[in-house]
């Protein structure tokens, strides 16, 4: 995630190692430091464009990256973070690659999410932890549990059903404060977090009310953290059953 | 600027720089020699001056993933048909970054 701090001995040899380096990287910065690795680093930038769909954007990598694994080269994809975590074309790709005949692998990465645990200081295992891109949270309905953590992604563009949108205004997001509201309190603290992706930075991390959420400063790099609103509550039904189990000495 | 990229993955990978203070940080680059512009920019954490002086992209953008619509198969065992079905994009020339 941060440059320097976080990429594995392993993911540095294949990128030194591939034929040819397809990137998405989080900024600038991080792909002048990549095209260090490899002299033959192509990067995924000229295929955002604001109002083209994104769908064809991922498909253009996969697409890109394919090509050169049927032409016989060691094809490495360098996507910032995690490059399986909320990162269609990666998986699009392997297992392309896969039902053709090729070899594919996914080596795991340093997320934002792994940042995020480490910069707030709490451990999803603790109340339990409810992951969603915002956008899907808001055209599904999803039952969530509202004694555990809700982490909703790609705030930045929440409520874009174009999918080819780099930004949603304050009206998309109070759609969305509308539709946590039924199980949140309006003045529940929530959590604007952005990780450093260079390492002269800090972790932005802005708590809020709910209720401010629509008119916050958000960028395409900020995740929502909702804490908990309500305390667990004990199976007491279950409870009994496992300690009847536990008298007899089941397994 | 390849001295400032070295420093900072040297920033980034040395647990003694990473979040040292400003002054130790402000030594350490005046010993791998960065210009007075980029200290000044480096202490700022100013990025998008960074990205200027260093000439990188500006106003990338991360995102590489997409929510389901309602076209989409529900379930996660048809999505592979439906792609399939799709024909390839056009082929977009990609830069090399120098």
């Amino acid at each position: 995630m941060t440059l320097g701090s976080h990429i594995t001995p392993l993911a540095r040899s294949y990128i030194e190692k591939a034929d040819i380096v397809f990137t998405a990287l989080s900024d600038g910065i991080i792909e002048l430091w990549l095209a260090r690795m490899n002299p033959n680093v192509r990067s995924f930038q000229p295929l955002y464009k604001e109002g083209k769909s994104r769908g064809d954007t991922y498909r253009e990598m996969v697409e890109a990256m394919i090509t050169e694994v049927r032409a016989g080269k060691h094809v490495c994809g360098a996507f910032y973070g995690h490059p399986g975590i909320f990162a269609l074309p990666p998986h699009k790709a392997i297992a392309l690659a896969r039902a053709e005949g090729y070899q594919a692998h996914m080596e795991p990465g340093v997320s934002a999410e792994d940042c995020l645990y480490a910069d707030l200081g709490f451990d999803p295992g603790r109340y339990g932890c409810q992951h969603y891109e915002a956008s899907q949270f808001m055209l599904y309905h999803r039952r969530i549990d509202p004694s555990a953590y809700l982490i909703l992604w790609q705030i930045g563009v929440a409520g874009d059903q174009s999918f080819a949108r780099f930004s949603t205004g304050p009206q998309y997001r109070q759609l969305l404060v509308d539709v946590l509201a039924k199980e949140y309190e309006l003045g529940h603290e929530v959590i604007l977090y952005r990780a450093a992706t260079l390492p002269t930075q800090e972790a932005r991390i802005v708590r809020l009310p709910l209720r401010e959420l629509p008119q916050a400063e958000v960028d395409l790099h900020m995740t929502l953290v909702i804490p908990p609103i309500h305390a667990l509550e004990p199976n007491v039904e279950i409870r009994e059953r496992l300690s009847a189990l536990d008298a007899v000495g089941e397994n | 600027m390849s001295d400032v990229i070295d420093f900072l993955e040297r920033l980034g990978e040395d647990s003694g720089l990473r979040y040292a203070s400003a002054s130790v940080i402000e030594g350490a680059m005046e010993e791998a020699h960065i210009s007075p512009e980029l200290r000044a920019a480096l202490a700022r954490g100013d990025q998008r001056s960074l990205e200027q002086l260093l000439g990188a992209a500006t106003n990338v953008c991360c995102m590489i993933h997409a929510p389901l619509r309602e076209e989409e198969p529900a379930d996660p065992r048809k999505w592979r048909e439906k792609e399939d079905a799709q024909s390839a994009a056009s082929q977009v020339p990609l830069s090399r970054i120098a």
